[in-house]
């Protein structure tokens, strides 16, 4: 390092730190996907004729691709708000002095524990067309309901991403609450301000940062509740809950890529659009607390 | 401090960059396109003596081949009542032993059968095995006995001696001295009732200590050099072979907790060791690997030789046969000798129609670079089949330019990838794709619609043209553009037959013809077969007409209407399950005389030949006969069998024309020549030459017409015939007199009778009524897999009665359509 002055130095040290995360992040990230761009606008991996946005254009009109567009966009709107807010919610509850704190928060934390095979397992004895769910419905004279096909499936689908995800999402916002300065809660109980008040002019503001990445978070998780529904009816659910990644994954099954690749980099497009949306709205909602 | 977090910060970032770094350079299995070395064979023909028909056991002991072989003498001389004398043909044992070069063939011991034709009982001599042993080889015998135990109050009219038949038996060891000679037999066990006891040495080892093992199918005996008994070891969970290993010991192939294990066998001890050696899922049989490596098994799609090595529990691809231009369908695993590291000598017995040749093959190996190099051509194969493996050694044998190389995929294949299509599907997508592909397990449409294929319409076209084949089978092979992807040999075709008189002429059969039919037949009745399930029928009803619920084009599926729902609650009228009794099996009437009787409405018949079906249809229905296949609203429900395997080009194949003169062989006539007809050929000129054989009536003067016979398995008379045979056809009668004999024989069973239905030249009639059905057959018998499993995951939640038809056809509705569209 003799002879290089201190910001070169510097610099040379922050690409040493940097290089391993870089070289990783290049080769299974940003490498793979450039090839998926790549593979995007060419007609075939045999045939690799450039057709520009042919292929967008078919995936677009395909039935099935706006399918688990309309129902993972969906889901996502119900479910990424219920895992926010519920968890924020639980979050507040637990933060007070309430009996059996302690095991509340085990009891929302364990199913991260539990493997995605058994809660999948689980899950189909609870809601099985034979489940005990219906076994329940039929004692009390009710008809049986086919809770994995029906209008339901969707329901019960938002119920199991909730119950995995809220324990998670809940101690990320026991611990930003945690964070907040004492002396402007107190300063605001000595004024007299509400609760409502305390809650959205002091905990909100605080907690802006970690709302936008529990919401980012649920919203990674919500595509990736795929996997439980693929375990529990298989590549072809019925119609409701067909998502994006069956749509991916049926198609790279088939050897499809040129419709795996568009759908892959529209969704990388729309993730990316959303997110730079809501570091914007996390800007403007917290700009005065990080200031 | 700040130093020593500066230090931890860079040892970590070390850490990072190499463990980044590390999977560039990792060695991995190779997969270059050229083996390093391949064994090249030196073929000896070997001349077997025409009194042999075929080889038992063979080892490689000392330079030569010893073999037992099964082989004809000339029996007993037999004087019958009224003086006549007659020498019966036996069945013999020979043990040779020839150079490996093929001289010096030596016969050096002879038994077989004596006093056969006594009633008082058989008695008989056999080879069990020939083995080298330290002092030299020997050889194992067995005398039996057949004799009846019968108890003092027998009475034969009201019991049966073979009640109490017995087999006694003496087993020896007969050492072979080095010119041949025969010593002196030495008895080593004997028993009194060969069936109770169970004892059949298959093979006898020798150890490195002289000590003799032999293995019955759940006992080790263990004999020393004197071939005095030292050890009697029981196997509970019974014994898959004894091998000799590397070291000289000897080790028992046992059943394990969950495989076959290897275990010692320890003489001293009694016992076999408690060390266990799982062995790789495919080792069939272990076998001898000539104290270079611990054994030897052919790998169990037959390609190759592999070897096994105890301590690092890794198999070792020791011979790729086809690289070697070997039949491996000749080479047993028991019959390879490893010579040294460099040369190995193999025994080959090829079956073939017109004989059963023998070659001795002494493999040498050779660098790759050393052997004449030629164009690569490449074949992916799942399990290659033995007529391609025969086409692909002729074709490198004699091809001076082009060679082709095989990957055999299911190699690759595991629990999850049973075929092992997902490295078939890597190198296709990565670019990776061979020049040919057999397509059987294969799946087809998927790589068609990929572009993966090349269209071999024109190819067919430009070079021998359609006239030359049976143009209606390929025209339903081709997709809706008209384009042919895959070449099969054969065929065969699916339909279903019933009375012209209760289904039609089979002009038109639509479901509703069918159900119309259906309610016109006598209560108790049945569609189908009388084992047909509601599972069976549905999938027989529906796979048909698939076509009709799906619009590939548009993606419109119409699962959702009345049509599909009317077939669901069609099936109402056959049984959730079938239960195969006794009584079925016994006393069960064939479908064809279910219709002559009005209890069934259709039956399923495969033509494959011209032969076969006049026997199940014509000779039976007679000009009732009305071939109307499956329901269903486009054309008729007759649906081709692919038959043989199925040859593709890739479209990226540099060598097309190389490549489509290798597949082209099987659509010619001379790949018929020295081959055996199973189905019809799709060859014209063979196919029209079938038929005229089957025309062409033979006549005999001394046959005499039987008419059709009819009998029971029990031996009573039968009462009365249970079937009136419509315009049963008879044979013809010569300008000479002489009667026609029969091309072949129809055989039925009805109630305990059976019938034999002789069946003669076919009638033009005949043949216009199967070519009626081949020219107006569209369809291959082939379904969309993802369809049919969603469909039927779906309605058997209907058979169960869990959910109405309405329901059902709304689920499958909704997921089908998903699949269809994903397709668009």
């Amino acid at each position: 390092m003799l002879g290089l002055n201190a910001k070169t130095r510097d610099v040379i040290h922050s690409w040493m730190f940097l290089g391993p995360s870089f070289l990783g992040v290049s080769v299974f990230f940003i490498l793979p996907f450039l090839v998926v761009c790549y593979y995007s606008v060419i007609k075939s991996p045999l045939n690799p004729e450039f057709v520009f946005l042919e292929n967008f254009k078919n995936v677009i009109g395909n039935s099935a691709f706006n399918i688990a567009v309309k129902n993972t966009v969906d889901f996502s709107i119900v479910a990424v708000p219920l895992a926010v807010v519920l968890s924020l919610g639980l979050a507040l509850i637990l933060e007070e002095r309430i009996p059996l704190k302690s095991q509340f928060r085990t009891f929302f934390l364990s199913p991260m524990m539990v493997p995605v095979a058994s809660v999948v397992l689980i899950w189909q004895v609870l809601f099985h067309n034979n489940g005990v769910l219906n076994e329940i419905i039929l004692n009390f004279g009710g008809e049986k309901i086919d809770w994995l096909k029906s209008e339901w499936a969707i329901g019960v689908i938002v119920v199991l991403y909730l119950w995995k995800n809220l324990g998670y999402n809940m101690i990320l916002f026991m611990a930003a609450l945690a964070n907040i300065p004492r002396e402007l809660l107190e300063v605001a109980e000595v004024e007299g301000a509400s609760e409502a008040y305390k809650f959205f002019a002091i905990k909100l503001r605080y907690l802006s940062p970690t709302v936008l990445f529990v919401t980012i978070l649920s919203m990674i998780n919500s595509f990736k509740v795929f996997r439980e529904i693929y375990l529990l009816t298989g590549e072809y659910p019925v119609e409701r809950l067909y998502m994006l990644q069956h749509f991916m994954n049926n198609t790279f099954e088939s050897l499809d890529y040129q419709k795996l690749s568009v759908a892959a980099v529209l969704m990388a497009v729309v993730l990316v659009v959303i997110i730079a949306l809501l570091f914007r709205i996390e800007d403007e909602f917290g700009k005065d607390v990080e200031g | 401090m700040k130093k020593i977090k500066k230090l931890a910060a860079f040892i970590m970032a070390v850490v990072l960059l190499v463990t980044a770094f590390s999977g560039c350079g990792k060695q991995e299995v190779e997969q270059t396109d050229t083996p390093d070395f391949v064994y090249v064979p030196t073929y000896q023909k070997f001349e077997m003596p025409e009194d042999v028909n075929w080889v038992n056991q063979l080892q490689f002991i000392g330079g030569k081949i010893f073999f037992v072989a099964e082989g004809t003498a000339e029996g007993k001389e037999m004087v019958y009542e009224d003086g006549s004398v007659y020498k019966p043909t036996i069945s013999v044992n020979k043990l040779f032993s020839v150079n490996t070069d093929g001289t010096e063939l030596t016969e050096i011991m002879t038994v077989g059968y004596d006093n056969y034709w006594e009633e008082t009982g058989a008695y008989h001599e056999y080879i069990n095995s020939v083995s080298e042993g330290v002092n030299g080889v020997t050889a194992i015998v067995s005398e039996t006995e057949t004799y009846y135990d019968l108890p003092a109050d027998f009475n034969e009219n009201t019991d049966q001696m073979w009640n109490y038949e017995r087999q006694r038996a003496k087993y020896y060891f007969v050492p072979i001295g080095e010119d041949g000679s025969v010593g002196e037999k030495t008895l080593f066990y004997e028993t009194e009732n060969l069936y109770e006891d169970y004892f059949y040495p298959e093979r006898c080892i020798c150890d490195a200590e002289g000590n003799w093992y032999i293995g019955t199918w759940n006992q080790i005996r263990v004999y020393d050099s004197a071939y005095n008994e030292i050890a009697k070891i029981d196997v509970e969970n019974g014994i898959n072979g004894l091998v000799k290993l590397k070291d000289g010991s000897v080790a028992a192939n046992v059943w394990g907790s969950e495989s076959y294990v290897l275990c010692a066998v320890d003489a001293k001890a009694q016992k076999l060791s408690e060390e266990e050696i799982v062995l790789p899922s495919n080792v069939y049989s272990a076998n001898y690997g000539g104290g270079i490596y611990d054994f030897i098994y052919g790998s169990s799609n037959g390609n190759s030789l592999l070897a096994y090595d105890i301590a690092t529990g890794e198999s070792e691809k020791i011979v790729d046969w086809l690289d070697s231009d070997v039949d491996a369908s000749g080479v047993y695993a028991d019959r390879i000798s490893i010579v040294d590291e460099e040369t190995i000598i193999a025994f080959e017995e090829i079956w073939k129609d017109s004989g059963t040749s023998y070659n001795i093959i002494t493999l040498k190996k050779t660098p790759y670079s050393e052997i004449k190099q030629k164009e690569i051509i490449t074949l992916a194969a799942i399990y290659l089949d033995y007529d391609v493996r025969s086409r692909i050694l002729e074709f490198n044998k004699t091809n001076p330019d082009y060679r082709i190389r095989v990957t055999d995929y299911s190699e690759y294949a595991s629990g999850e990838d049973y075929l092992g299509l997902t490295k078939l599907n890597t190198e296709i997508i990565s670019g990776n794709i061979p020049d040919i592909f057999i397509t059987s397990n294969m799946p087809v449409a998927k790589y068609a619609g990929k572009g993966v294929f090349e269209d071999l319409a024109p190819y067919i076209e430009n070079d021998m043209g359609w006239n030359s084949l049976v143009e209606p089978f390929f025209k339903a092979l081709m997709n809706d553009e008209g384009k042919l992807y895959e070449i099969y040999d054969s065929f065969s075709v699916n339909t279903y037959m019933g009375l012209k008189n209760v289904v039609g002429d089979g002009s038109s059969w639509t479901f509703d013809d069918l159900k119309e039919a259906f309610a016109k037949l006598p209560e108790g009745a049945t569609v189908f077969e009388s084992d047909f399930t509601k599972e069976t029928a549905f999938h027989y009803l529906f796979s048909n007409s698939i076509d009709q619920f799906v619009d590939w084009e548009t993606g419109e599926c119409r699962f959702n209407t009345e049509e599909f729902i009317d077939i669901l609650e069609f099936t109402e009228n056959f049984p959730l399950t079938f239960e195969y009794t006794d009584d079925y099996y016994m006393y069960n009437e064939m479908s064809v005389v279910r219709l002559i009787n009005g209890k069934q409405l259709i039956s399923r018949v495969n033509l494959y030949n011209f032969s076969y079906v006049r026997g199940n249809t014509f000779y039976l229905l007679g000009d009732q006969t009305s071939f109307v296949g499956l329901p269903t609203n486009e054309g008729m429900g007759h649906t081709f069998n692919t038959g043989g395997a199925g040859y593709a080009i890739s479209s990226t194949c540099k060598n097309k024309d190389v490549a489509w003169d290798f597949i082209k062989v099987v659509l010619t006539e001379e790949y018929w020549d020295d081959k055996y007809i199973g189905n019809f050929p799709t060859n014209k000129a063979v196919f029209e030459r079938m038929a005229k054989e089957e025309m062409t009536p033979t006549f005999d003067e001394f046959y005499e017409p039987t008419g059709i016979m009819s009998g029971t398995y029990s031996g009573e008379e039968v009462a009365e015939d249970t079937i009136t045979f419509p315009d049963y056809v008879k044979g013809q009668v010569n300008e000479q007199g002489w009667h026609e004999v029969p091309k072949n024989y129809g055989y039925i069973e009805s109630n305990g009778v059976y019938y034999d239905i002789p069946i003669f030249a076919m009638t033009e009639q005949e043949y216009q009524e199967i070519m009626n059905v081949i020219e107006n057959t569209t369809k291959i018998s082939r379904y969309d897999d993802s369809v049919m499993n969603i469909v039927n995951e779906e309605v058997a939640y209907f058979f169960n009665g869990e959910r109405t038809a309405q329901q059902t056809a709304e689920y499958i509705q909704s997921r089908v359509n998903l699949y269809v569209n994903e397709q668009k």
